[in-house]
């Protein structure tokens, strides 16, 4: 949580110091460089996920449906959302939710693949998510079944939001949870990978 | 598109190398950390230099509310209605 505390700073201290120096950064695009950080930044991605690997989570039938659930639940609520609401279209509605709330991660590449309204509405969608799972954790067990506080956090069940899942569904989710967390995470850059080929 | 997979592929193998030469790999993290802190600032500049997403920003925050308590809701909506069908994997 206080990881995406501190992103969220950062996003705003941006936005209000690009409102402040309005004059200097009009002629001044700095979102080129972002891209130029991505590939880095997916690089040392991969040797983290190395880190957590662990085989025989992965062998379990019934920790792969759970993964699958979210992935269908999510991308048929982006799909629906981009539908209804004017001006997005059932894709970018996809793109935003494929996040699984992976906030930092699916806006960076929706800024530099799509522009930079895609990469603010990924990061605060996918920030929202984070937030209520720790929030409201307990209320989904209580309310929606001891597997919503996991289906809820998407990508992050297996680091930020693990201990309140934990604590609201009970210990029997750890290994679940990661498992989790763990391909959600996985396919988040190829997901909107996919997405974006389908735009282009 | 596809490098991204490639990269994040051969960053996966030289992670699970590093691992199996009992080389610590605990800092990677927080060097993406600090990548993406510094990026999201430069997202953040990017973002308030632009007028027009500025004037809408309430409008974005009401629509991305949205697809998270429907993506959270459609997910556990999923998954009950799995359970009422099979009771076998949940």
């Amino acid at each position: 949580m206080r990881g995406t505390f501190i992103f969220c700073m950062a996003f705003f201290f941006g936005i209000g110091g690009a409102l402040y120096f309005s004059d200097f950064f009009v002629y001044f695009d700095v979102s080129r460089f972002i891209p130029m950080a991505l590939y880095p930044m997916i690089f040392f991605l991969g040797i983290d996920f190395a880190r957590d690997f662990k085989i025989a989570y992965f062998l379990k039938l019934r920790n792969l449906v759970f993964p699958l659930i979210t992935i269908v639940g999510t991308l048929m609520a982006g799909m629906f959302m981009g539908m209804l609401w004017p001006g997005i279209s059932f894709l970018e509605g996809m793109m935003v939710s494929a996040g699984f709330g992976y906030a930092s991660l699916s806006s960076l590449i929706l800024e530099a693949e799509m522009g930079a309204q895609m990469g603010a509405l990924a990061l605060l969608s996918n920030v929202f998510r984070e937030l209520f799972t720790l929030l409201f954790s307990g209320q989904m067990a209580r309310y929606l079944g001891g597997v919503a506080p996991m289906l809820s956090a998407g990508s992050n069940s297996m680091d930020t939001c693990l201990a309140s899942i934990l604590k609201a569904s009970g210990r029997e989710w750890l290994a679940p949870s990661i498992v989790h967390g763990f391909i959600l995470t996985l396919l988040v850059p190829i997901l909107l990978s996919v997405l974006i080929f389908f735009v282009e | 598109m596809i490098t991204f997979l490639q990269i994040l592929f051969i960053g996966f193998l030289v992670g699970t190398a590093l691992k199996s030469f009992q080389i610590r790999t605990s800092w990677a993290g927080s060097f993406l950390q600090a990548i993406v802190v510094v990026l999201l600032f430069l997202m953040g500049i990017s973002i308030g230099s632009n007028s027009e997403i500025v004037s809408s920003l309430l409008n974005l925050g009401a629509l991305a509310f949205l697809i998270a308590v429907l993506s959270i809701l459609m997910s556990a909506l999923l998954a009950i209605l799995l359970k009422k069908i099979t009771s076998r994997f949940l």
